[in-house]
């Protein structure tokens, strides 16, 4: 398939009429369109797939409603025509005109929503008009749009293809069947169902047959009973399988719409948290500003600690001095009581030799002065009582340390203040942020999500359970259908031919599904190690290996693999496996990448520009100026490019176009 | 492989026949009209072994 030319009229930044010619030689196959983010690169996509399946889709891939698929000022000045129109033709020469037309819808003045739209689509091939209902199958025939993403895609999204390696993940889901489907495997499954349609009618009409033959009535009783229990599984499984396509379907919608919403839902947790936060701070605040009350209740005692203090040193002072003087007294008691000896025995007290007259008067005279001063002293005890009694008193009246107790409370105070004021600063900046978000939808949504993959579960094993008992009656089927086959008069029906026919068939196509699968993974594979030889740098990769999902895994020169891919690396692999796909299922067709180069060094650049065109019979990027350089880049392929556009900007809501 | 080993009487040619056919009408999604393709391709088969048998006079498997 080749594109010749894409027309545009008012499709999203594009006013009035707009003509893209793609070139169509076989080796200047190459088509740059050149364009700043936001002038309208992803809109010559979604002008492709608008215009072949009439639907735009954005970067979370959902569905952009033709309000905002009509350019602003056009709509502006009354203009709510959008319409494209694609040239293109088969690879067996047939010249396809498709156009796509939307419009306000009669006795609208200013159509607000899609309803308010109708649209209209033509096909010509070789310039016989198609009809409306075949219009979809003969697109189909040619650029089939479960397929679309593998030819028509988004760089930004590559890195979809990692989740292929991701067990059970749902995005890996998806796109492996979308991978099958470009390999061909649905024929194969529909193959099976479609046979399978003609099997149940050819037995039907087998059984009314043998009915009026004598001896088998009882074969087409019991083949009549299995296949009513067959219908009546088959039906269960279908409605089971359609229960669990709308609980996939509810999930993804729900997935979808949390998928932005995520950082709000945990901005949510973080307010409700940062709410408790508070109120345990005001909680401690409350605490802290009782032990406050409590401790200022007793700060007078530290008032009258300060007069009581130096009273209190005083007499300790004064009670020392009488302790001291206490002491003094029994000296001199002792020394009383030595003298009086001495006079009393002429005796000297230390010597024991008799004292003269004279040292006796001197002693007597002794003795008379410390008798005096021994009556001072005595005075002086009676004193000491009353210091150690009013010291006993004082000592009941000790400070409250409130001034130490009341800092340490006030710092903590301060410490729980700070937290309340910080978090409720932050509480405030969520709430900014939060505000006309239903939160409370939010939560609701996340739970109805959890509901579905429940049920997902549930619906998954129940049609195992289904599928394990059609199974076993396709069995009973076949085995009956054997013994009928045994009977001369029956073989010799043409009823009986067409199910013997019909059962081989579709145990063939049943058997064959996983064999094929096999087979193209083992394709694929092949074709995907040779396009990474080629794109790669790495000289130390030696091949790509597939996994049942399709997903690639880098195997390097000694047999080890690569688990730690650079982002590079993942696109690499991811085009590999695209290209691999195109190559093994689609045939040569055209490759239309928008902002593929964003995470690639300029030598991967130059390689994979160089090997691209030589697989595709068109090889058309949208790139803006940070992700190739002209001069490097360009030059090597300079021979290959038939045709360069730049995208320039008129306002923010139009672009044009200028062929370079 | 798959058809020697369950049904090696069946036509390949026939088999390939009916991929072809499901390929075409693989992203078609009226079914209606790739059932009745195969019904077709099947009958206009059997019409053609029973023509067959009755030139050669011999029973088929």
């Amino acid at each position: 398939m080749k594109i010749h030319s894409l027309s545009m009229k008012n499709f999203m930044p594009f006013k009035g009429d707009v003509t893209i010619e793609f070139p169509t030689d076989d080796h200047r196959n190459v088509m740059i369109i050149f364009g700043d983010n936001m002038r309208g690169k992803t809109s010559v996509l979604n002008a492709l797939r608008w215009g072949f399946y009439g639907r735009a889709l954005d970067r979370h891939s959902r569905e952009i409603p033709i309000t905002e698929i009509v350019n602003k000022d056009a709509a502006n000045e009354g203009d709510f025509t959008v319409e494209v129109q694609i040239q293109f033709s088969s690879n067996d020469g047939q010249h396809f005109d498709l156009r796509r037309k939307a419009r306000e819808r009669e006795y609208t003045t200013r159509p607000e929503s899609p309803e308010a739209f109708s649209t209209q689509v033509s096909l010509r091939i070789d310039g016989m008009p198609i009809q409306g209902d075949l219009i979809e199958t003969e697109i189909n025939q040619v650029a089939p749009e479960q397929v679309s993403r593998f030819f028509l895609f988004d760089g930004e999204l590559l890195q979809e293809y990692e989740t292929l390696l991701i067990e059970g993940s749902d995005q890996g889901r998806r796109i492996k069947e979308a991978i099958e489907q470009v390999l061909g495997v649905p024929s194969l499954i529909n193959g099976r169902d479609d046979i399978s349609v003609i099997l149940k009618g050819a037995q039907k009409i087998q059984a009314r047959d043998l009915r009026s033959v004598q001896g088998l009535d009882h074969l087409a009783q019991t083949q009549t009973m299995l296949s009513e229990r067959q219908d009546r599984l088959q039906s269960d499984l279908a409605g089971l399988k359609s229960r669990l396509d709308k609980a996939r379907q509810s999930r993804q919608l729900l997935e979808d719409r949390l998928s932005g919403l995520d950082s709000i839902h945990q901005s949510k947790a973080r307010h409700d948290s940062l709410g408790h936060d508070i109120a345990n701070a005001q909680e401690h605040q409350a605490v802290l500003e009782a032990q406050r009350r409590e401790v200022l209740g007793e700060a007078w005692q530290d008032l009258l600690e300060i007069r009581v203090a130096p009273i209190r040193r005083l007499l300790e002072e004064r009670r020392d001095a009488a302790d001291e003087r206490r002491a003094d007294l029994k000296d001199l008691q002792r020394q009383i009581v030595n003298l009086e000896n001495s006079l009393q025995t002429k005796l000297c007290p230390t010597c024991q030799q008799p004292i003269s007259e004279e040292m006796r008067n001197a002693t007597g005279s002794e003795l008379g002065r410390l008798n005096v001063e021994i009556e001072r002293h005595s005075h002086e005890s009676d004193d000491l009582d009353t210091i150690n009694s009013r010291l006993s008193t004082l000592s009941k009246i000790s400070g409250a340390q409130a001034r130490e107790r009341l800092a340490k409370i006030d710092r903590d105070l301060q410490q729980v203040e700070l937290t309340i004021v910080k978090a409720t600063n932050e509480m405030e900046r969520i709430f900014v942020e939060i505000q006309g978000y239903d939160t409370a939808e939010i939560s609701h949504w996340r739970t109805e999500r959890d509901e579905w993959l429940r049920e997902d579960g549930i619906l998954t094993s129940r049609i195992t359970a289904t599928e394990s008992e059609l199974e076993k009656v396709r069995q009973s089927l076949a085995s009956n259908q054997h013994a009928i086959e045994t009977k001369a008069p029956a073989r010799s029906q043409h009823s009986t031919q067409k199910v013997a026919l019909c059962t081989n068939i579709e145990e063939v196509f049943r058997r064959s599904i996983e064999s094929l699968r096999d087979a193209l993974r083992q394709d694929v594979e092949t074709r995907a190690t040779e396009a990474f030889l080629q794109m790669t740098t790495q000289e130390e990769y030696r091949e790509l290996r597939i996994n049942k999902n399709y997903g690639l895994v880098i195997i390097d020169k000694h047999g080890e693999r690569v688990d730690r891919r650079s982002a590079g690396a993942e696109q690499v692999v991811a085009l590999s496996l695209i290209d691999g796909l195109n190559r093994t299922g689609r045939g040569v067709g055209p490759v239309v990448m928008d902002t593929p180069f964003a995470r690639l060094d300029p030598s991967h650049r130059r390689r994979i520009l160089e090997y691209l065109p030589t697989v595709s019979s068109q090889f058309v990027i949208l790139v803006h100026g940070g992700e190739i350089d002209e001069e490097m880049d360009l030059a090597p392929i300079a021979d290959r490019i038939g045709a360069t556009y730049l995208l320039r900007e008129i306002n923010s809501r139009q672009t044009v176009l200028e062929r370079r | 492989m798959v058809r020697e080993s369950i049904a090696p009487e069946l036509s390949p040619d026939l088999l390939e026949r009916i991929y072809l056919r499901q390929r075409e009408h693989q992203f078609s999604r009226d079914r209606q009209r790739a059932i009745a393709d195969l019904d077709r391709l099947i009958d206009a088969h059997l019409d053609q072994v029973s023509a067959d048998l009755e030139q050669t006079g011999t029973e088929q498997p």
